[in-house]
């Protein structure tokens, strides 16, 4: 991969936010009160949490890491 | 109602794109030409797609859940929407629903108090209704947790010229605004499921 590797908490990110998306297109193409629950309950939350995770990746590997080389190679 | 289906979806291409996404990264991740628009692009599609899908998800499911459709798709709700629907019925909704007094959500309009937070009110009382239609068993007749706010009555009704005029309102007009009399003790009642069921 370009920017990131395929780590362990990427792929739980990558798995939430699937499995989030899916209960929305769920609720998106049909709305009724049994997936209205699913997606509110259950899609909202693990989509929060594959975002979070992701960022929290996106941080560790994009922002962190090159910045701190950046700096290294100036000094 | 355009709004609703355009915000629709959009949120489904992102919840779609998404999924696609993930489903390929997780299992072909082959490795990608070192390109910035490329790295722009994946960022842009694992980071800001999840927020799309969570805006229009959540603002979707609330906006098409203030629906008759939706509020009939519970089973103890049949019978009310029907006689609601029934031409024949002299139910005060169902006056309301043939004159097309209200043009649409027609059970959200009249069942949500004209609050700051009225709206939310309904909805977190809806959700309720939504799990105890799925998990528990209702018992019939259904009640109001209160009795019904004559405000929502006079929110439309308050400062039209017929209802101003009616000598009998005009007698108890005080009463009709702190909600000492409701206006279902004269116009009521409400809903007649029960003549809804017995009508062939």
């Amino acid at each position: 991969m370009i920017f990131f590797d395929l780590g362990p908490w990427l792929k739980v990110a990558l798995v939430l936010c699937f499995l989030g998306s899916a209960a929305a297109l769920t609720v998106l193409l049909y709305n009724s009160p049994a997936t209205l629950l699913l997606y509110l309950f259950i899609g909202q939350p693990l989509l929060l949490l594959g975002l979070v995770l992701y960022l929290a990746n996106v941080w560790k590997d994009l922002v962190r890491h090159k910045v701190f080389q950046g700096r290294q190679k100036r000094s | 109602m355009t709004e609703i289906v355009f915000f629709t979806w959009v949120g489904v291409g992102a919840a779609a794109l998404l999924m696609l996404f993930c489903f390929v990264v997780l299992l072909f991740p082959l490795p990608l030409p070192n390109l910035d628009w490329l790295k722009g692009f994946l960022l842009a599609v694992l980071g800001i797609s999840p927020l799309v899908v969570l805006l229009f998800g959540t603002g979707v499911s609330f906006e098409t859940s203030k629906t008759v459709e939706f509020c009939t798709s519970c089973h103890v709700m049949e019978s009310r929407v029907r006689d609601m629907k029934d031409p024949q019925s002299e139910s005060l909704a169902s006056i309301h629903y043939k004159n097309r007094y209200i043009r649409e959500d027609q059970c959200f309009t009249c069942h949500t108090d004209y609050s700051l937070f009225g709206d939310e009110k309904a909805k977190m009382n809806g959700l309720r209704h939504v799990y105890a239609n799925i998990f528990k068993e209702i018992k019939e007749p259904i009640q109001l947790y209160k009795p019904y706010n004559t405000s929502n009555c006079l929110h439309c009704h308050g400062e039209s010229k017929k209802f101003l005029e009616a000598p009998t309102h005009l007698a108890i007009m005080e009463d009709l605004r702190t909600g000492g009399t409701s206006c279902l003790d004269c116009h009521g009642p409400a809903h007649t499921p029960g003549t809804a069921e017995a009508a062939p």
